[in-house]
């Protein structure tokens, strides 16, 4: 019996942690770009969408979930496109990808299907899992193609600075688009996730995971190793709200829905004990 | 006069294209563009009832909008203004469905008392990141979010679950007294008091930052927080920016439910402190500009709605030309020649 819930709350904490952790070496890339990626968020929320969407129409998982990355890829270029080409503030821009996403969502929904409701996509639903290792394997990917790869160095240099950068023979601002592209695919990506697993786009499903994969790049001392240890963390508290919501029953005056705020202040209180921590280790040595 | 010309041209520009992108959205979605069209651009001017709804939405936006200001000017990311205005409607309604109760007391003080509660609630939300931040280094930027993001799941859990008006079908706490509500100035529209307050709040805010020390000092803070410390300005500051931030956020909380709706709803702040956050970054965080800005943004929010009503158009339009006008605005601001994050008023966010 106890075995029986300790396999499930680990495995209910894989996935959990799974679509955060692809979210956030996401935003590593940009991390080490020397840019920030407030837009995961977004990028989740429109690949969510776009997975049902697809995934609807085509009748396939894969055309869905290629979709939803794809969509991710397109609103960060915007974020990209604007901080990089038009030398745009890339907080204020990822800011205005936040809100552009679930108002476009919500407008091409009302569009195509006449409700900004929820979307079912039975095609789209695959089995715990098949997602769990597609995320884990594109984590995997992309954190071996961040730290050993020509690319992931020519990006840290990029993050040096343009001046560094430069003497280096590196174009900075190439780099950071590509960074942004990436935390955008992968985002996307993470977001199809999050509606294959329950098969539909939820409006809002993604609240807030973005900005709780933002805050596993920061967790994670920007190190992918880090950043994937941040998200099991995450991964965890999401895992047990929804268990200890499972034993409380159903119903608003139970307390279960409380519940879910727990991971938002505990991550905001792991973020304030770290960068307290470092602040002490850096003021001793 | 150039000088000002100067700073509003990109604003209008931005501001012209997204009305441009609302004309275009109406021409190609609708079937019937030009009601589609009399209706998002006409439909909120077309009565008095649909002015006053439009005057008294932007009140709660505009007072989100300038605790932005404020919080940028310092160079303190707030993004917790959602759930800063969310603990707001709940100290509100508490505040005024327990003294709207009492006997004797005059309803101005009710109202003052409730508003003085949200103003209260949002502050301490907001001041715990600014602490956070000045004792640990936690962003201001993360944690007000994350605080925040709790803080609306435990008021929705709040307003929906325990305090819930069990007789009524709605999410909702009871409807508070007459007594307890900010009073209506045209009825039967929902034109309250809320509006006047608000365009008090922004003329104290514009003469906090302008003409007093603590709002240059704050400024000062915003545009290089070393120096700052270095030539003797207190390290609390930042608090000081994030708790009116925080506070004007939980007015505007109050706004909401002292004002039309007359109860706390869940989930009714409906995203009143992101587009707040827009508000702000369209009006450079200068309170002078919010207002035009705010009522613009009341005008594309009322417009979506009548053109959904009267027209097949989507009511979160608004929202797709409001990114599209924030996009526009920070790429022309870079463009203009002016140092990165100029617009925030502050350093960049870029670290």
């Amino acid at each position: 019996m106890i075995l029986e819930r300790l396999t499930s709350l680990g495995i209910s904490t894989l996935a959990s942690a799974a679509p955060l952790a692809l979210a956030a070496l996401g935003g590593l890339a940009a991390a080490a770009s020397g840019s920030l990626s407030i837009a995961l968020e977004g990028s989740m929320l429109v690949g969510a969408f776009t997975a049902a969407a697809v995934g609807h129409a085509t009748g396939s998982a894969a055309a869905g979930m290629a979709a939803g990355a794809f969509a991710g890829l397109l609103l960060s270029l915007l974020v990209g496109g604007a901080a990089v080409g038009l030398k745009a503030d890339v907080f204020v821009a990822g800011l205005a990808a936040n809100i552009l996403a679930p108002g476009i969502v919500s407008v091409a929904s009302q569009a195509a299907y006449g409700t900004k409701g929820v979307l079912a996509a039975e095609a789209l639903r695959s089995g715990q899992w098949e997602i769990i290792a597609l995320l884990a394997s594109a984590s995997l990917a992309l954190a071996l193609f961040l730290s050993r790869s020509v690319f992931g160095l020519r990006l840290r240099v990029a993050g040096e600075g343009d001046e560094i950068a430069a003497a280096a023979g590196i174009r900075s601002g190439a780099y950071r688009l590509a960074a942004h592209l990436i935390a955008g695919a992968a985002s996307g990506l993470a977001g199809a996730a999050l509606a294959a697993g329950i098969g539909a786009y939820v409006p809002g499903m993604t609240s807030g995971r973005g900005w709780i994969a933002l805050v596993a790049v920061f967790l994670g001392g920007r190190r992918p190793g880090g950043v994937a240890l941040a998200c099991l963390l995450f991964g965890l508290l999401f895992a047990l709200s929804n268990l200890v919501q499972g034993f409380g029953g159903q119903g608003a005056s139970s307390g279960a829905e409380l519940l879910q705020a727990v991971p938002y202040a505990v991550t905001a209180l792991a973020l304030v004990a770290w960068k307290g921590a470092e602040r002490r280790r850096k003021a001793g040595g | 006069m150039s000088m000002n010309w100067e700073r509003a041209r990109p604003r209008i520009h931005a501001l012209g294209a997204a009305l441009l992108l609302a004309l275009l959205y109406a021409l190609l979605a609708s079937s019937d563009p030009r009601a589609a069209l009399s209706a998002f651009f006409l439909g909120p001017f077309a009565s008095a009832y649909t002015f006053c709804a439009l005057l008294e939405s932007s009140a709660p936006l505009l007072a989100c909008a300038l605790g932005a200001c404020i919080a940028f000017r310092a160079g303190a990311f707030n993004l917790g203004g959602e759930g800063q205005a969310s603990v707001g409607t709940l100290a509100a309604a508490l505040v005024a469905s327990a003294l709207g109760g009492a006997a004797g007391l005059p309803p101005a003080l009710v109202v003052a008392a409730s508003m003085l509660a949200a103003a209260a609630a949002g502050s301490c939300l907001a001041l715990l990141s600014a602490e956070a931040e000045r004792r640990t280094g936690a962003q201001v930027m993360l944690t007000s979010f994350l605080l925040a993001q709790a803080a609306i799941i435990a008021v929705d859990w709040a307003i929906g679950g325990p305090l819930r008006d069990s007789s009524s079908n709605l999410l909702a706490m009871p409807p508070l007294s007459e007594g307890a509500r900010l009073s209506l100035i045209a009825p039967p529209s929902p034109l309250s008091l809320a509006f006047p307050a608000s365009l008090a709040l922004a003329a104290c805010t514009v003469f906090f930052t302008k003409a007093t020390r603590l709002g240059s000092e704050i400024r000062l803070r915003g545009k290089n927080p070393e120096f700052a410390l270095t030539i003797g300005l207190s390290p609390r500051l930042g608090d000081l920016a994030m708790c009116l931030s925080g506070g004007l956020a939980g007015v505007a909380g109050s706004f909401l439910v002292l004002g039309q709706a007359g109860r706390a709803v869940k989930g009714m702040t409906g995203g009143v402190g992101w587009n707040g956050l827009a508000v702000a970054l369209i009006a450079g965080s200068d309170g002078l500009w919010a207002l035009p800005a705010a009522l613009f943004f009341a005008w594309l929010d009322a417009g979506s709605r009548q053109s959904s009503i009267l027209a097949d158009l989507s009511p979160d339009a608004s929202s797709v030309l409001k990114a599209v006008a924030l996009f526009l605005i920070t790429a022309k601001i870079a463009g203009s020649g002016k140092p990165r994050g100029s617009l925030l008023g502050g350093t960049g966010a870029a670290t």
